[in-house]
């Protein structure tokens, strides 16, 4: 029996892989993937004018980012970008915000046009 | 009208809404710092009388919401339910508007009668935009006052409507708007708000706010529910909502109450912002392009660091000067008055000097505090963490760890480790606590000139300081590093703060921030230094040595020093100190240098007294030089010691106290600091040994 459950899981590995290409190959990237669909994460984002669209972190940082008006579809200012591991100041709210980068990386962003 | 009635007035709102300065003007210089029991907080308190009434004021901690997030914001939180305010200030900076009504969403729900302070009007205006006061006052139904807090506009009417609304009762119940969550959630609230009103713990809360914090998820309110008997009921009822809520409305609940309290905002700032003229120029934005540049910021940086230190020691020199007199004549007075024997000794030579040498430092940390003061309250601050915040994060740190860093390098590991209190988890403030008494600090200034003035030309000199410097700041970003993988493995606190809006700050919170820290480094290191003077006059005097005629006064010091108990466990700790260069006396001044690290070099003094035959007064610099027991090497050695080894006695005491009395980490500073510093001078002097032969 393990021999055809390892065959199975091999040929579904496969399969899998195989699926992934055939809908993702066009973006060879997340980075490019999302750059396709017109959204970017914070960490590399250029300033100019952006919505926000999620913010994937932990609960606590969740809420709290949810409360300093983080909502989705808010708009959203990026002012700075030091870019390479540094931090990354917004405007949303009116209020200038400094996020560090590793949060940075886990927030998207849609372009606005 | 009764005389004397008391008022407990409560200061909420936003951080950098200008709570401060309001708290300031309000009650002027009569106010005073305490703690809150059992955490590291401070609580800021002051009093007013006006009108017959003692109105008390308590500054809370800023906070974006109730549902608490630091430590700052529970006891805010905490101090709004438990103690019930009579009346709650709210103040509210104009030009945020919209999320600083999210608070106010909030406190309305706590049904206290609250004053809402609109705070920095003048730079809302300079935008071209003015608010209706009177549309705002009618639509939430709260006296609305608008001042500019820096010039002291609109403060008496914060204290006439104050009065007014504690003599009114009526007042009280008139918050008109509230948010309207809806039929769906409302119905949620009200079965949670039966289950809360059944539990005799939970009751006390208001309960219609308590319903909404559960399902809004606030992340310490949660902890409450674990505290009652009808916990599996409520849990399950809330579970229940929660699942309802989403099931509606295809997104988590906390997510459709905060939306809720921001459209709520929203339209209030529509109603009640009117715009009239043209933005002027945005001069928070011109000196943010600079100063968060990615490539002059850090230049900024430095030089803002420059500058602060510069305005120290310029102004603070003659200063500490005075200061040092001071304690001279005091000395000199007491010693006159009191007879020689072993109580002059003690109040002039033990308490007297230990304090003096001390409390030398008290003006320089003043001016120290009002530099940092002002650019704390310029705004800048806020930028500089997030400059370094880049550099901070490699070693595991947070961006705001800088401050405490660079505040025990110049200034004092005490005031350093005080001022981790700015940082929010626990992880980082551990961290930059145990690694600030590793910065070289104005004491051990005191040892490094010494010993780099006796081995090195004047041309290098400065160049072997960069060096002692430098050397410091990676020993202790190392064991920040050592410390966060290993002890105390896991990331640091994500870097999200606020930058406030540049302004000019008053001289009055200024000197009044710059007196409160002063006095509190006096009240936390005064008792200690007391204590540890006399402990150290006590174990260099006695046992006494007996009194020889024939030798000179400074022979007769140095014999007593090799009597006392401190010569004599230097003795017996020779053989530990022979494999990294250094003998008995030596040993004993670093012993000593427990006690302060300036006394390193008054003990190597006392110590080299004896010990020139050629007798005059040859600087201590130049004895140490010509001696032939003292090399270039053994000097280096020294000072590396001196670097690592177990910080003075005041910084581990309110290093104990601030880790909130965990002997295990005061035992991980005290033996890991002196033990690592022994194997690293044995390693540099063994090297040296071999490459020299």
């Amino acid at each position: 029996m393990g021999f055809f459950r390892r065959m199975a899981k091999h040929t579904y590995g496969r399969w899998h892989k195989r699926w992934i290409r055939a809908h993702f190959q066009k973006f060879k990237s997340f980075d490019n993937c999302l750059k396709y669909n017109g959204m970017t994460k914070l960490s590399n984002a250029v300033p100019g004018s952006y919505k926000f669209v999620v913010a994937c972190c932990g609960e606590k940082l969740r809420h709290r980012l949810l409360e300093m008006g983080f909502l989705p579809g808010e708009e959203l200012i990026v002012i700075e970008n030091t870019g390479h591991g540094g931090s990354i100041v917004v405007k949303i709210k009116d209020a200038r915000i400094a996020l560090g980068n590793k949060i940075a990386d886990n927030i998207l962003l849609l372009r606005r046009k | 009208m009764q005389k004397n009635i008391k008022i407990k007035v409560a200061l909420a709102g936003n951080p950098n809404s200008g709570k401060s300065t309001i708290f300031n003007s309000l009650t002027g210089s009569n106010q005073h710092v305490g703690n809150y029991p059992g955490i590291t907080v401070e609580k800021k308190e002051g009093s007013k009388s006006y009108k017959g009434y003692d109105i008390n004021f308590v500054d809370l901690p800023g906070m974006y919401s109730l549902s608490a997030f630091s430590d700052d914001e529970i006891v805010a939180r905490d101090f709004l339910i438990k103690e019930k305010p009579d009346i709650v200030i709210n103040t509210i900076d104009t030009t945020n508007l919209e999320r600083n009504l999210y608070l106010f969403t909030q406190l309305t729900e706590l049904s206290v009668p609250i004053i809402m302070v609109l705070n920095m009007v003048d730079i809302l205006r300079s935008q071209g935009k003015v608010i209706d006061k009177k549309a705002m006052s009618d639509l939430l139904g709260v006296p609305v006052i608008a001042t500019v807090a820096n010039r002291k506009i609109g403060i008496d009417d914060i204290l006439d409507s104050i009065v007014s609304l504690f003599e009114n009762k009526k007042l009280k119940h008139q918050i008109r708007a509230k948010v309207d969550f809806g039929d769906v959630i409302k119905e949620q609230t009200d079965k949670l708000e039966d289950l809360i009103s059944k539990n005799p713990t939970l009751s006390i809360f208001p309960g219609r706010w308590l319903a909404i914090e559960f399902l809004d998820n606030g992340p310490s309110i949660l902890e409450l529910i674990s505290e009652t008997n009808n916990k599996s009921e409520i849990l399950t009822q809330l579970k229940k909502s929660k699942e309802h809520i989403k099931e509606h409305f295809g997104e988590k609940a906390d997510k459709e109450i905060v939306d809720r309290r921001y459209g709520f905002a929203k339209s209030i700032v529509k109603t009640v912002v009117k715009k009239t003229g043209q933005n002027k120029v945005d001069i928070t934005g011109i000196i943010d392009s600079f100063v968060l540049n990615k490539y002059l910021g850090i230049p900024i940086f430095i030089l803002v660091m420059y500058v602060i230190f510069k305005f120290t020691f310029t102004f603070a020199d003659p200063m500490v000067n005075l200061f040092g007199l001071l304690f001279k004549w005091i000395e000199g007075v007491v010693a006159s008055l009191l007879p020689i024997g072993p109580v002059q000794s003690l109040i002039v030579k033990g308490i007297i000097g230990g304090v003096g040498g001390v409390f030398g430092f008290f003006p320089m940390m003043l001016f120290m505090f009002f530099a940092i003061a002002f650019f704390e309250d310029s705004g800048y601050m806020a930028r500089a963490a997030f400059v370094m915040d880049k550099v901070m994060s490699r070693f595991g740190l947070h961006g705001k760890s800088f401050l405490p860093l660079m505040l025990s390098t110049y200034g004092c590991a005490v005031t350093g480790i005080l001022s981790t209190r700015t940082l929010d988890s626990k992880r980082d403030r551990l961290i930059t606590m145990f690694i600030a008494p590793f910065m070289i600090c104005g004491a051990k200034l005191t040892v490094f000139a010494l010993i780099i003035g006796a081995f090195f030309h004047a041309k290098y000199q400065t160049g072997i300081m960069v060096v002692m410097y430098f050397l410091s700041i990676v020993i202790a970003l190392g064991i920040a590093k050592l410390l966060s993988s290993t002890v105390l493995k896991g990331e640091a606190a994500y870097f999200v703060i606020e930058l406030p809006p540049y302004h000019i700050p008053t001289i009055k919170g200024l000197l009044l921030k710059m007196w409160e820290r002063g006095t509190l480094y006096v009240r936390k290191a005064g008792t200690t230094i007391v204590f540890a003077s006399i402990l150290i006059w006590v174990i260099f005097a006695y046992p006494k040595a007996p009194i020889n005629e024939n030798l000179s006064k400074n022979e007769q010091a140095a014999l007593q020093t090799q009597y006392s108990f401190a010569g004599r466990a230097g003795k017996i700790l020779e053989p530990f100190f022979k494999p990294i260069g250094m003998d008995g006396n030596r040993a004993v001044a670093l012993i000593a240098g427990f006690a302060a690290k300036e006394v390193i070099v008054s003990a190597l003094g006392t110590i080299y007294a004896i010990e020139d035959d050629s007798g005059e007064n040859l600087p201590l610099k130049e004895k140490i030089a010509n001696d032939k027991d003292w090399s270039f090497l053994k000097g280096i050695t020294f000072l590396i010691f001196c670097l690592i080894y177990i910080p003075c006695v005041v910084s581990v005491i309110v290093f104990f106290k601030e880790t909130g009395s965990s002997y295990k980490w005061l035992a991980l500073l005290v033996i890991g600091s002196t033990a690592s510093a022994w194997i690293v001078s044995f390693i540099v002097f063994q090297i040296g040994t071999l490459l020299k032969h």
